[in-house]
């Protein structure tokens, strides 16, 4: 049985990264012509924002719990770095993924610091077979300690290792394979690291085993001249949304996601990117398939 | 081919230092050595954003936190300054957050902000209130127990406080300077008057403070310590002879405030 069957990983339709600014207008205490709660069928939370002891994060996860469906994403799991898993990080993790009860839970192919220092970064893996081996090993143990799937996501990158032996499309394949876990595809990363790194972000969608893509994501970023950052300030631009066509195309209906973490604009301006994609996917998937709801899925 | 583990912590020294990847010939020989460069960029320029970030980041998050230090030491020296704490004291938690916590023993000690005790001051009031805003949940104290607590078994009674309280003893009104700043005002440089206060979340989630007479917060700081109420009244009477006829008045305010969550009897 397929990854996605396996755990009755369900199609959530299209959400946005939950941001605190815009928590007024997605609690409904905020006027939005968007309608934020009939538009978005899901949002996503930056886990690491709701391993705190108390307060008024807290309650407010609660008040989205009570209003979305609400799927975890982390920053600072450090995945692939060589120190230890961190095993108070973990505790924490699994706290907040308890409280909101997702069908999955997701972090980035990455690592975040070394030697006890953190960087906070997304930091690029060389493309080795002793990358392989060490990260699809702390997946399984990761998956196992929070006892839900896991879903690991393609980073951008903007330094490519002289020690790499394989392209990252193939690296993050078998790592997935290896691990049994799932794979937050990044459509913007790809587009990003593409540019970077001078590959056909095409040949990454086509390299991805379908039935381990559980969510996607989609972005904008920064074109710096020598190369694109990874910004999330900036409307999804169309080269994403032909890659996102393309990965509709091959994975079928799968959860997606608008994120936008820097110059944050008014909800309705990210509610707008989320309503854009609900009407690729309605163009490449057919109009009269909905997206399922989890609780029906996992019936 | 270089091991990950060597690999990782040479990368991240080098994301961090104060030089430019190609200023530094440690660095510029381990681009050299880590990445492919391409034809846009060199192995310098490709580690160079990394520490460009690493920067940015940190910094954002340090002028986020740290309104009033910005303001006191203007753009560019609060730049300079930031550049020194995290060579001093590098992120240890995965919270960027946790990033601000050595920043008031950061001023205390290093030249030359040490010379001026309102930078740290101004630290500790910004960081108390970034601890009392998560810190953890307590319900109010049940005052139907007050009846129940014999006139002498006072004295072995230890106060367990709400855990957002973060007691601060500044040289400075530096709570009064940061208010001001958060609101949005350029404020002038206050002068310097002994300060004690509290800082907690109400029961509505809101920062607040409290500014206390010196023996109520040697009080305050000696029950949250875990002595009982006698010793601890004992030595704040060192400080004001009339602790006893302030105290229920003191506590008064305290549990108006939801200071006071529990109050256990040794027996
Ligand atoms: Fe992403």
């Amino acid at each position: 049985m397929n990854f996605k069957a396996k755990h009755k990983i369900p199609d959530l339709g299209v959400g946005i990264g939950a941001r605190a600014k815009h928590y007024a207008g997605l609690f409904g205490d905020a006027p939005a012509a968007s309608d934020p709660k009939a538009t978005l069928d899901w949002v996503e939370v930056i886990s690491e924002n709701f391993m705190v002891d108390g307060g008024r994060p807290l309650r407010n996860l609660e008040r989205l719990i009570e209003n979305y469906r609400v799927i975890p994403h982390g920053v600072s799991m450090s995945i692939g770095a060589t120190t230890g898993l961190d095993t108070s990080y973990l505790t924490r993790l699994k706290a907040v993924v308890d409280r909101i009860k997702p069908p999955w839970f997701s972090d980035h192919l990455c690592w975040t610091g070394a030697s006890g220092v953190e960087i906070h970064d997304l930091l690029p893996l060389p493309h080795t077979k002793e990358t392989i081996a060490h990260v699809s090993e702390r997946i399984r143990r990761v998956q196992d300690f929070v006892g839900v799937p896991f879903a690991v996501e393609n980073v951008s990158s903007y330094l490519a290792y002289k020690d790499s032996e394989m392209p990252e499309w193939e690296m993050l394949a078998e790592i997935a394979e290896k691990a049994d876990c799932g794979i937050l595809f990044d459509c913007n990363n790809i587009y990003v690291s593409g540019f970077n790194h001078g590959f056909d972000p095409n040949d990454y969608v086509d390299a991805m085993p379908q039935d381990r893509v559980v969510q996607m994501h989609l972005a904008g970023h920064t074109n710096k001249g020598a190369y694109l950052l990874d910004t999330h300030s900036d409307y999804v631009c169309d080269p994403v949304w032909d890659l996102y066509r393309r990965a509709l195309g091959r994975f079928g209906g799968v959860s997606t996601l608008i994120e936008w973490d820097e110059d944050i604009p008014e909800l309705d301006v990210v509610v707008g990117e989320a309503v854009k994609a609900k009407n690729v996917r309605a163009q490449m998937l057919g109009a009269a398939k909905a997206p399922a709801t989890a609780n029906a899925e996992a019936s | 081919m270089i091991e990950l583990a060597k690999l990782q912590s040479e990368f991240a020294t080098f994301a961090r230092q104060n030089e430019a990847i190609s200023d530094h010939p440690r660095s510029f020989k381990a681009a050299q050595k880590i990445a492919t460069g391409n034809a846009r960029m060199t192995p310098c320029d490709q580690l160079e954003v990394y520490r460009e970030q690493f920067f940015l980041r940190h910094v954002g998050s340090l002028r986020e936190d740290f309104p009033t230090l910005e303001l006191l030491l203007g753009a560019e020296k609060f730049e300079k300054m930031c550049a020194e704490y995290l060579a001093a004291a590098p992120p240890r938690s995965f919270a960027l957050r946790d990033a601000s916590d050595r920043m008031g023993a950061f001023l205390k000690a290093a030249a030359p902000y040490a010379t001026d005790p309102l930078l740290a001051d101004c630290a500790n009031v910004e960081w108390a209130f970034i601890e009392a805003f998560d810190a953890g949940d307590a319900p109010p104290l049940d005052v139907s127990m007050l009846a129940s607590i014999d006139e002498d078994a006072w004295d072995r009674a230890k106060i367990h406080f709400h855990p957002s309280l973060r007691f601060l003893d500044l040289s400075y009104p530096a709570h009064e300077f940061r208010t001001h700043v958060r609101n949005g005002e350029k404020p002038s440089r206050p002068d310097a008057k002994p300060t004690r206060i509290v800082a907690f979340r109400s029961a509505d989630d809101t920062l607040r403070w409290l500014e206390v007479e010196p023996a109520a917060f040697a009080l305050l700081k000696s029950l949250a310590e875990g002595k009982p109420l006698g010793e601890a009244g004992e030595s704040a009477a060192q400080i004001d002879p009339e602790v006893g006829e302030k105290i229920g008045a003191w506590f008064q305010i305290w549990t108006q405030n939801g200071w006071i969550s529990r109050i256990e009897i040794d027996s």
